[in-house]
């Protein structure tokens, strides 16, 4: 049985195949490939695009939801573990979401699951359904995903689609520069991994430095949650776009973020030609259209 | 005949048993301890921090008539990769290998990932193993989260 865990399980070839199954799934969507199925949506953490979004997806190939949206609403507030509320649930649906506040959370979740598992986001490990809705606009904005300059920046440290991303980019020919603030830069294993796969890549603190040479600018927002905290907290001198960093940009530049943003993007941003996030968002419903197709028809 | 001081080997010979050499130094009271040898009233030698041409520095654990098995060696593989396994017999060794790193663990070490679904669920917790330059690697299966071996690890006993 086939899951979406992670995007080391992830090649060139299956992410080329699969943005194509994406490109096209909302045009099978009136066949209602998916009637009579029903999809679990096991959220332990807040969401508002990821389960609004597989959601609306379901629904639109023509299936129904059943789930919760925090984990205080089901009987793992009275001690039942994740294995156990999985096999249950696997036995009432044909696919389950789910995000979780640990990591591996996903993959325990498919070991015991007798019906697909897709990661809606496991702790600070991945979210590899952003990570494809992320590839699938730069393809979208750039026409390819070789041969371009892509920044990611922010909370390279703690951020599960930095490490989600930065895998999948490691498949394509990508010039990575990583900007992010002493202490928030990315972990040895990950910057390991881009070295094996060959990437060419360095490291910036100042983003105002790099944005001239950029086809895509990925922020990322500071991962309070990672980090035992709670509130929003913001560092002191958090990494910010500024529209007045815009001056001297690629004309092809366009600014990715997989929300939600607290203030490292502007909101005066969001009218340039450059902001690129709300339209990254709504990709996000034929992309998971495109996860839930794959993984309960095997259509690829 | 009289052994002066310089000409006692370090730690004595044994007849029939296992010796590991080239233990990284310090480690080999955690292999006892991990391997529960100390539970099994077996005679154990062990030199420790003894000087090495090769490694500076290493361990040597003795063990008489205790013949330690492959699975025994994969997991001192984690925390020792170079050491040797040296099978005694009739005071002669019989068979001597390299440790060899297994591409897999499971089960008697604690993933340091705080955030991992081990410490919240009762899974055997399950580990990749590579070489990374000369150290070796270990990668949680389940949370993904990669350590190397001189970490302080917890491991289970």
């Amino acid at each position: 049985m086939n899951h979406l865990i992670s995007m080391r399980d992830w090649d060139r070839e299956k992410i080329q195949n699969f943005l194509q199954l994406a490109d096209q799934v909302e045009m099978m969507a009136p066949q209602q490939p998916l009637k009579g199925k029903i999809v679990a949506t096991c959220f332990f953490e807040p969401s508002t695009r990821t389960r609004l979004s597989f959601e609306t997806a379901v629904k639109k190939l023509g299936a129904k939801t059943i789930g919760f949206s925090e984990g205080e609403s089901t009987s793992t507030k009275k001690g039942e573990s994740l294995s156990d509320t999985i096999k249950v649930v696997s036995d009432y649906a044909d696919a389950i979401v789910i995000r979780h506040p640990l990591g591996g959370a996903a993959r325990l979740a498919a070991s015991v699951s007798s019906v697909p598992v897709i990661n809606g986001g496991d702790g600070g490990n991945q979210h590899p359904s952003q990570a494809l809705i992320d590839l699938l606009t730069i393809q979208k904005t750039q026409g390819r995903l070789d041969d371009l300059h892509i920044g990611v920046a922010g909370d390279l440290r703690c951020a599960r689609t930095v490490r989600s991303l930065l895998q999948a980019c490691s498949n394509f020919n990508m010039r990575i520069y990583l900007i992010a603030r002493r202490g928030d830069e990315l972990s040895p294993d990950l910057i390991d991994h881009l070295r094996k796969k060959g990437t060419l890549f360095s490291f910036h603190e100042n983003l105002e430095e790099v944005l001239p040479k950029l086809d895509i600018l990925y922020m990322t927002r500071w991962q309070a949650e990672r980090r035992g905290g709670n509130t929003p907290f913001i560092p002191k001198d958090p990494l910010m776009l500024k529209i007045s960093s815009l001056k001297n940009v690629k004309h092809n530049l366009r600014i990715l973020h997989p929300l939600p943003r607290v203030n490292e993007i502007d909101s005066e941003n969001d009218e340039t030609p450059y902001a690129a996030y709300f339209a990254q968002a709504h990709l996000g419903v034929p992309v998971r259209m495109a996860i839930l197709l794959n993984l309960m028809t095997g259509d690829a | 005949m009289i052994l002066t001081q310089e000409k006692a080997p370090p730690v004595a010979k044994i007849t029939h048993g296992t010796v590991i050499d080239h233990i990284d130094p310090g480690k080999s009271l955690l292999i006892v301890r991990l391997l529960q040898l100390d539970q099994e009233m077996k005679t154990i030698s062990m030199g420790l921090y003894l000087p090495s041409p090769t490694m500076g520095s290493k361990d040597i654990l003795k063990i008489e008539n205790r013949f330690l098995t492959r699975e025994e060696a994969s997991k001192i593989a984690v925390i020792s990769p170079k050491a040797v396994i040296n099978i005694i017999r009739d005071g002669t060794v019989v068979e001597k290998y390299p440790i060899e790193i297994p591409e897999e663990i499971e089960g008697f070490i604690f993933c340091p990932n705080p955030q991992c679904i081990t410490h919240a669920e009762k899974i055997k917790e399950k580990f990749a193993v590579e070489r990374c330059c000369d150290k070796v690697r270990l990668r949680c299966h389940w949370c993904e989260f990669p350590f190397f071996q001189e970490h302080n690890l917890e491991y289970k006993y």
